[in-house]
């Protein structure tokens, strides 16, 4: 059992800690990474800014074209009165203006879709409570900076849109929360943050 | 006498760089830490694993359980923070100098929090850590480390009179364990 724990902790140190094979084309290369993101703009006010936590993998599709599978947290404020969660997962395809494949500075152009799931909470009332599906697209730009072959830092701004009636919290005359979900068609979204680090694992099917 | 044991050690296996990729650093240690948001301070039980993957750079995983607080009614009921990321290294011998940032997430209970039904309710909450420390391997299995981690928190949904601010700056220091995971070549 204490052998299989050792290999089990040991092994990813064995592939990892090998030099990255750079081939002539980036296309196949996988990399896993964790982000923490900062929201503004939540409900279209200044105000109420969020912070989440999450993670993504990267599969390069060809030298100049990424993608970015990724899933996030977000947790903000409503005014005093309720608290929002947002969980997100989608992908998003990344444009490179370079075929370099890592210089110290690698600026790009990201749009995407993922889905989305929102939850409105009273906090005087946390049974009082309201949650939407939806859709969403997000575009932006970012740039990474590579700190080695293997390794960069991500910095992303994009706006995100929810293709779907947005949910709002108010507080009412007596004092009480409530809760709204708007009908049809919205545009309501919120401007993303992104500090990423992603490690750059292996070309999944690269040729020399 | 541990230290004048590890010294001794030290002398005798100088010539010897431990530092390379592969090598696996963990650590149990106490930190105490400051409160940025508020006057006080707390103590936790902090534990890590690290990797290094080449020259530079080591994965790390770290989690920081509170373990008391210098005041009676402190903010923290319960704090459990659980981070991972990537560590930039500068070696020089045995000597490792280092800035990491890992994102991350706290779980905690906050005192004076109180929902409708009387309950305290536990919160999760995204975070992140920056931190900046040293190690000296002393010997094959031992090193002897420093280490200052800024932590930013901010718990939301809590009862509207209390600020969620949770940021800290924890400071720990000790003896870790390492082993090397690859030969050396």
């Amino acid at each position: 059992m204490k052998k299989i724990l050792l290999i089990t902790l040991i092994f990813p140190i064995f592939s990892f800690a090998q030099p990255l094979k750079v081939r002539k084309n980036q296309s196949g290369m996988f990399s896993l990474g964790v982000r923490t993101t900062l929201s503004t703009f939540n409900s279209g006010d200044i105000g109420n800014n969020g912070f989440g936590v999450g993670g993504q993998y990267r599969l390069q599709i060809a030298d100049h074209i990424n993608s970015e599978w990724f899933a996030d947290y977000i947790s903000s404020n409503v005014g005093d009165f309720a608290k929002r969660t947002d969980y997100h997962i989608g992908v998003s395809i990344m444009s490179y203006f370079t075929r370099k494949p890592s210089p110290l500075i690698k600026p790009y152009l990201v749009a995407g879709y993922c889905f989305d799931w929102t939850e409105l909470t009273a906090i005087n009332d946390r049974t009082n409570n309201a949650s939407k599906s939806s859709s969403a697209v997000q575009a932006g730009a970012g740039f990474h900076l590579n700190l080695s072959p293997r390794l960069d830092l991500s910095f992303v701004s994009q706006y995100m849109i929810h293709l779907g009636g947005d949910i709002y919290a108010y507080r009412q005359t007596d004092g009480t929360v409530g809760l709204e979900k708007e009908e049809g068609a919205g545009l309501e979204g919120h401007l993303l943050f992104h500090i990423g680090i992603n490690y750059k694992i292996a070309d999944l099917w690269g040729r020399d | 006498m541990i230290i004048a044991c590890l010294m001794s050690y030290s002398s005798i296996a100088q010539k010897e760089v431990y530092i390379r990729a592969g090598l696996l650093n963990s650590a149990l240690t106490y930190s105490p830490s400051l409160m940025l948001n508020r006057s006080e301070s707390n103590y936790y039980v902090t534990g890590f694993l690290q990797g290094r993957l080449d020259k530079h750079l080591s994965f790390r995983g770290e989690t920081h359980y509170l373990a008391g607080s210098s005041v009676k009614h402190s903010y923290f009921k319960l704090s459990s923070r659980t981070f991972f990321g990537l560590q930039y290294g500068v070696s020089k011998g045995n000597l490792d100098t280092y800035i990491g940032f890992m994102p991350g997430f706290t779980i905690a209970q906050v005192h004076r929090d109180f929902n409708e039904k009387g309950k305290n309710p536990v919160h999760f909450a995204p975070s992140f850590s920056a931190n900046i420390g040293t190690t000296y391997y002393i010997w094959k299995v031992f090193n002897v480390f420093a280490n200052v981690t800024y932590v930013h928190s901010t718990i939301r949904g809590m009862s509207t009179a209390i600020n969620g601010r949770s940021d800290e700056l924890m400071i720990s220091a000790g003896l870790g364990f390492n082993v090397n995971a690859v030969r050396a070549k």
